[in-house]
């Protein structure tokens, strides 16, 4: 069921985004940041899925299929794959610098409150 | 050198930063100032580059090259593609040139870092100007994208560089936790274009969405303009802009206000005129809007801060703004003007933080309340803080108060009063709070003298001298710039079409519109004048008072939370989807129907200039003309650009018809070609011998029928069967006179003039004017008005609902379809 692959990713970014406006704890925004994007993940595989598609790998057809039936024929959208394995990427070296700069911050300011950390206002 | 030899040279201004940037670590083993000497040597090499592309593509030339030459086939391009537009390479020039002046301050200034600081302060510094770079050159939604948040990690590190000041620390949090928002916002906004369209280039999807716009695609835009809005530091997204520069050493500071907020102006700018076209969605409204708020609020701030760089980084926000109200006016003087600002508030607005930073590095201090008195110790700096607040304030003969001018201009071509005045008050709030900082800092007397303050080095020298230098040689010399410069840029966000068949079949060039711009202009003058003097009266006032209730609440919100920022981006964000989605669907926007020689304010209701721009921005006028066009409906390639010959006579041709034709002449008679992709063929719906063309109707113009003076048979004719060119006379067949005309006249063609302005029947002087000639060229030899039995001025809003009751031609909203 498709369906289910959206309710889910709407509903995990949903999570994500009450962790980053409602919880003050610095590790906690950064884990609701990560649902977020774990959820824009799911919903791109969802939006490249066609019904009774199959992976679009054209190396070694299946028996009775050849790579232009293949190709012509009812495969899932590797450009969209494409992106998440880019977002992927990029995502994995945001997060470390996001905890870097939060143990960093931990240690001088000896919270994880994130209401507590603002000398800069106004 | 060739064409295809200049643009594949294309990936080497983004290659060699990157280069260097890798190297820079490397290169700190061997020497501490070695990375950063590499680094100027590597952005010296990509402004050259850059500069060689720069005569062809000023000249209306569109490079492109594809990587590894996977070139488009049949339109479809699947590599990844580069292409130099002007706007683009502006954007480039400046990073690299800039950024270079800014790493020679850094050599002068912070050359006492160890080899760790300096390798690895090198390599964040040229990742975020590559990154810069590859966002203003690239072709490609996707790869925006990663340019974007190659930009985002590097300034995530500079942010964080100063590690031993914790207000570094908080800063980055806050950047990290609002641009990581926005970059889920255009993944999701990008990757719901691809799934409807199947493309990411910008040409492409131009195409694809040409009057095709849908409701996933609106989403889409408010994503794509939520996240880059972030990136720009637009209100209300703008809630890390000034915790980063504060935080920040003053050349990165300079890097970030001057360079960095720019991609996200340049990326909204591709978005809206580039890919969707600014009639699809009430989006030059919203800009407007967005524009405005962030203006007046940055304005305010800055005016309410005590900290020096964190008032130049309000004033960031205000000067974000004002780029946005100049691509809102969508005229070619706005964009122009927008253009020009960019490249402005990247001078002065580097200077001044260069200035921020090396006062607050002599002194060590930041707040305005214990500086004083600087004026006497730091002569230099003082000059070059008063240039750079002169530039700002938009006085002559620095280069601000061209480009201001250039967009109040914009403004007031589109009638745009309330606006213009609103500008007006964020421009005069500017200027108070530069003033206010410059008599705290520099003139006002302090009881305790600095005593000697360290001296500036040469490399100081030279970045505050070129980038002051540079201020004033954009002020004096404007018509040069405009010229060649920004008016290729502002033709090319206009026209959205010619860079698409550019990008893709490589054959078209821009229109080089010409954008006048009187310097000694008694309004601009006066408006300047009376801009400092009020603005005098408002920083001295201020200077005495308590700080104002408003003021006090505007401050209170910006608490420094992440979660309250955040909260703030993403309201921010529903708001533009909502606005870009819902507002075509009020209701008043039905259809609007017009005729031959209906002079009126197309589909511009009775109330209210503003309301309407954010309402309905265009129309689309169904009109039929003799001929047919090149190739099929949505072809991107411009009919009559690879003609031979233009100027003459266009002949028949195996049955098919060149219907618009590029002319030089009409380019400069503003009149506006009518492309293949704006022409729709429905034969069955058609008169034989005539074609169906769809004309995007800005609002607010006039429809005209006028005969061409070469074809004078044409006008009688037109005049005497009108039904033949109604809508819905193909019930009864056309008339023959229709036919025969068409078959005597090759070259009939759809296209609008620009008209001495009238907008309503009551208002002369405001509006333009569309013509609908059949026949070569638009003169006003023998307009149809006067054998029309409807020549006489009516009202296009008083004819709603009556499709096509008023003659032969109807304009419709451009309601979805």
């Amino acid at each position: 069921m498709i369906l289910a692959n959206y309710l889910a990713s709407a509903a995990l970014f949903c999570i994500g985004l009450y962790a980053v406006l409602a919880r003050r704890n610095m590790i906690k925004m950064v884990m609701g940041l990560s649902l977020m994007e774990g959820s824009t993940y799911l919903f791109m595989i969802s939006l490249s899925y066609r019904a009774g598609s199959t992976a679009p790998v054209l190396l070694n057809p299946p028996p009775g299929q050849s790579t232009r039936t293949l190709a012509h024929g009812n495969v899932a959208d590797p450009v969209l794959q494409n992106f998440c394995l880019t977002a992927v990427v990029i995502g994995v070296a945001v997060t470390a610098v996001f905890l870097s700069v939060v143990v960093r911050i931990a240690q001088h300011y000896r919270t994880l409150d994130s209401d507590r950390v603002r000398e800069m206002r106004g | 050198m060739t064409g295809a030899a200049l643009a594949s040279l294309l990936p080497m201004p983004v290659a060699l930063p990157i280069a260097g940037a890798v190297a820079a670590p490397l290169l700190a083993r061997v020497s501490a100032r070695l990375p950063v000497i590499a680094a100027v040597v590597a952005l010296g090499a990509t402004a050259a580059v850059l500069m060689l592309e720069a005569p062809g593509v000023f000249g209306g030339r569109v490079l492109a090259h594809y990587l590894g030459l996977w070139r488009p086939v049949h339109g479809q391009a699947l590599g990844i593609a580069f292409a130099a537009d002007p706007l683009g390479l502006i954007f480039a020039l400046a990073a690299a040139v800039i950024g270079a002046i800014l790493l020679i301050y850094t050599l002068s200034e912070l050359g006492g870092l160890g080899p760790r600081e300096l390798g690895g302060y090198a390599c964040l510094f040229q990742l975020l100007l590559a990154a810069l770079i590859g966002a203003a050159l690239t072709a490609d939604l996707f790869d925006l994208f990663v340019w974007f948040e190659v930009a985002a990690l590097a300034s995530y590190g500079l942010t964080a560089f100063f590690l031993e000041r914790p207000i570094a620390l908080e800063a980055a949090f806050k950047i990290l936790v609002l641009t990581t928002l926005a970059s889920f916002s255009i993944f999701t906004g990008i990757g719901l274009l691809y799934a409807s369209h199947g493309a990411l280039n910008f040409a492409q999807l131009q195409a694809a969405l040409h009057g095709h716009v849908t409701a996933p695609d609106l989403i889409a835009l408010g994503l794509l303009i939520g996240g880059f809005a972030t990136k720009a530091g637009l209100v209300p997204f703008h809630g890390w802009l000034a915790d980063a520069h504060t935080a920040a050493p003053g050349p990165v500071s300079a890097l970030f206000s001057g360079l960095m907020v720019n991609l996200g102006i340049v990326a909204i700018a591709r978005v809206v005129f580039g890919v969707y076209g600014p009639g699809s969605a009430p989006v030059l409204g919203l800009l407007l809007v967005v524009g405005l708020a962030s203006a007046l609020l940055g304005a305010v701030l800055a005016l309410a801060q005590d900290d020096l760089k964190r008032l130049l980084a309000y004033d960031t926000i205000s000067q974000m703004g004002i780029l946005a109200i100049g691509l809102s006016t969508g005229s070619a003087a706005g964009i122009g003007g927008a253009a020009y600002h960019l490249v402005n508030h990247a001078l002065f607005k580097s200077l001044l933080f260069l200035c921020a930073g090396a006062v607050v590095h002599r002194t060590g201090l930041t707040s305005l309340s214990q500086l004083g008195g600087l004026a006497r110790r730091m002569p230099v700096v003082t000059a070059a803080f008063v240039i750079g607040a002169l530039s700002i304030a938009g006085v002559p003969p620095f280069n601000g108060y061209v480009s201001l001018g250039l967009i109040h201009q914009g403004l007031l071509e589109q009638h745009e009063a309330i606006p213009y005045a609103l500008m007006l008050a964020a421009q005069v709030i500017t200027i108070a709070a530069l003033g206010r900082a410059a008599w705290l800092a520099f003139f006002r007397p302090r009881a305790q003298d600095h005593g000697q303050l360290e001296q500036l080095r040469p490399g100081m020298l030279a970045g505050l001298g070129c980038l002051a230098g540079c201020c004033v040689a954009f002020g004096v010399a404007p018509r040069f710039f405009l010229e060649t410069v920004m008016a290729p840029a502002a033709a090319g966000l206009l026209h959205p079409g010619r860079y698409a068949s550019a990008v893709l079949s490589g054959s078209a060039r821009l229109p080089l519109p010409g954008i006048p711009f009187d310097y000694a202009s008694p309004g601009e003058l006066a408006a300047a004048a009376a801009g400092l003097a009020v603005a005098g009266i408002l920083a001295w006032g201020y200077l005495r008072i308590a700080e104002p209730a408003a003021v006090r609440v505007l401050r209170a919100a910006h608490n420094g939370s992440a979660n309250d920022y955040a909260a703030y981006a993403v309201t921010g964000t529903l708001a533009v989807i909502a606005a870009v989605s819902l507002l075509p669907r009020l209701p008043g926007h039905g259809v609007v129907s017009g005729g031959i020689a209906h002079r009126a304010s197309a589909g511009l209701p009775s109330h209210g200039s503003g309301r309407h721009r954010l309402g309905c921005a265009e129309g689309l006028l169904h009109a039929f003309v003799a001929g047919q066009p090149v190739g099929e409906s949505g072809d991107p390639q411009r009919l009559g650009v690879p003609v031979a010959g233009a100027r003459q006579r266009q002949r028949s041709a195996g049955g098919h018809e060149l219907l618009p034709v590029t002319d030089d002449d009409r380019q400069a008679a503003r009149i506006h070609e009518v492309d293949s992709r704006e022409v729709e063929d429905h034969p069955a719906a058609c008169p034989p011998g005539l074609c169906q063309a769809v004309v995007k109707l800005p609002a607010r113009d006039d429809i005209e029928v006028t005969a061409d003076r070469d074809d004078h048979a044409i006008a009688p004719a037109l005049g005497r069967q009108p039904e033949s060119f109604h809508p819905a006379s193909r019930r009864t067949g056309p008339l023959p006179g229709a036919a025969t005309q068409a078959h005597r006249m090759p070259a009939h063609r759809v296209c609008t003039r620009q008209h001495p302005p009238r907008r309503g029947a009551g208002r002369p002087g405001q509006g333009s004017a569309r013509n609908i000639s059949p026949g070569r060229g638009a003169s006003s030899g023998h307009p149809l008005a006067s054998c029309c039995p409807l020549a006489s001025c009516c009202p296009l809003t008083a004819a709603q609902g009556r499709e096509g009751s008023t003659g032969h031609y109807d304009a419709r909203r451009n309601a979805r379809r």
